[in-house]
């Protein structure tokens, strides 16, 4: 289970982190029960400040999808009433469909950008 | 210990460094040494001869500051060499000063790291971080470093000084100064590019672990040392069996900590890298 946050994206990395950590959990990835890494030690791990961290777990827990227990940590509680979505997918395909377009790419080089970045992380 | 022993074991000591430096690391023997394994993939057993490196560079130049330092200080405040315990406290002896000085440099070691580049992603592992080996060490080790300390403070109460109490609270301070290790070794930044990197990552972080638990029990057993120094003249040979034990186990768990492949790790002519399919 691997985040991956890119400062250089127009998305704030705030969202990027919560987006991620949300859809592992959705998913059931990330099962009810397992820990998730301290503040400090994600913080460190990204290079981001742990403000920012801490704002994405309270906004978990906000959600319902992760509990803090001070001391003991933080651990996801699971995915309440929500479930993974096709339509996310989707989503995210027609943003990246519409990038390929205003760059004014083929269709291939989207195709093989797509190929690219699944390959760099790895089998699903 | 008489000034012509002293003079001996300084130069075992450097001696020993010599030798140590001339003799050619077997990265092989070194990487599956620390991946437990044999079948060590070349690109990974890079990544574990830099780090050994790296790691023996700053423990040998921290170790031979410390001893330089012990030295300079012992025959400066007074007139003579004495290695382990004295007159003069553990800042005059070269042993323990050796021993803080790999100490620092395990530290420094475990503490260097590449600046990230700046405009580049950063990925990291959800999975919590393992807790270090060497737990039993490390409470072995406090457990000596407090008895010492407080029997530094008896002695002092029943009117035989501060002495001992002021070199059982410099060596638990060295004991601290591993804690401070251990930590910085524990919660440095992961490397989650891969599983893989994972993997290598885990295994840097439990032997740095291990070898820094080793070296916070040989601080401890220094501090008891030191204490046993202390103990009255009527305590005879108590007094001898302690503040022996104490400098016979700093230096069983200084070899321990060591860096190096004990000799029952398989040479390297049996160890063959794995080429990545």
């Amino acid at each position: 289970m691997i985040v991956h946050v890119d400062p250089a994206s127009p998305v704030p990395v705030f969202e990027q982190l919560r987006g991620q950590i949300e859809r592992l959990v959705v998913a059931g990835t990330l099962a009810p029960g397992a820990p998730l890494p301290t503040i400090r030690d994600l913080a460190t791990d990204l290079g981001l400040a742990r403000g920012t961290v801490a704002r994405v777990y309270d906004e978990l827990a906000r959600d319902g999808l992760v509990e803090t227990r001070g001391r003991h940590g933080t651990r996801v509680l699971g995915p309440g009433r929500r479930r993974a979505a096709a339509g996310d997918v989707d989503a995210a395909a027609d943003a990246f469909a519409v990038v390929v377009r205003q760059l004014g790419l083929p269709d291939d080089a989207g195709h093989a950008a797509l190929d690219a970045a699944l390959q760099r992380l790895g089998a699903g | 210990m008489t000034a012509w022993l002293g003079v001996l074991v300084v130069l075992l000591v450097a001696a020993f460094v010599v030798l140590g430096m001339g003799r050619p690391a077997d990265r092989r023997r070194d990487a599956a040494w620390l991946a437990g394994t044999a079948l060590v993939p070349p690109d990974e057993a890079e990544v574990y001869a830099r780090y050994l490196a790296r790691l023996r560079a700053h423990r040998r130049i921290g170790g031979l500051l410390g001893v330089a330092f012990g030295v300079t200080v012992g025959i400066a405040w007074g007139g003579t060499l004495t290695v382990g315990i004295g007159r003069n406290g553990p800042l005059a002896d070269p042993l323990f000063c050796g021993i803080a000085g790999v100490l620092l440099g395990a530290l420094s070691a475990e503490t260097y790291r590449l600046r990230l580049p700046l405009a580049a992603g950063a990925s990291a592992s959800l999975a919590p971080r393992p807790a270090l080996p060497g737990g039993t060490q490390v409470t072995a080790a406090r457990w000596l470093a407090g008895l010492a300390v407080a029997g530094g403070l008896a002695l002092l109460v029943a009117g035989r000084g501060a002495g001992a109490l002021a070199a059982t609270l410099i060596c638990a301070v060295a004991a601290g100064l591993c804690a401070l290790t251990r930590h910085a070794v524990r919660h440095r930044r992961r490397a989650a590019l891969a599983p893989r990197a994972l993997v290598v990552d885990g295994n840097l972080r439990a032997f740095a672990g291990r070898t820094v638990a080793w070296l916070e029990v040989a601080c401890g057993a220094l501090a008891v040392a030191w204490f046993g120094s202390g103990l009255p003249d009527g305590a005879g040979v108590l007094a001898v069996v302690v503040s022996l034990g104490g400098l016979v186990g700093a230096v069983v768990c200084l070899v321990k900590a060591s860096p190096r492949p004990p000799r029952r790790v398989a040479p390297a002519d049996v160890v063959r890298p794995v080429v990545d399919a």
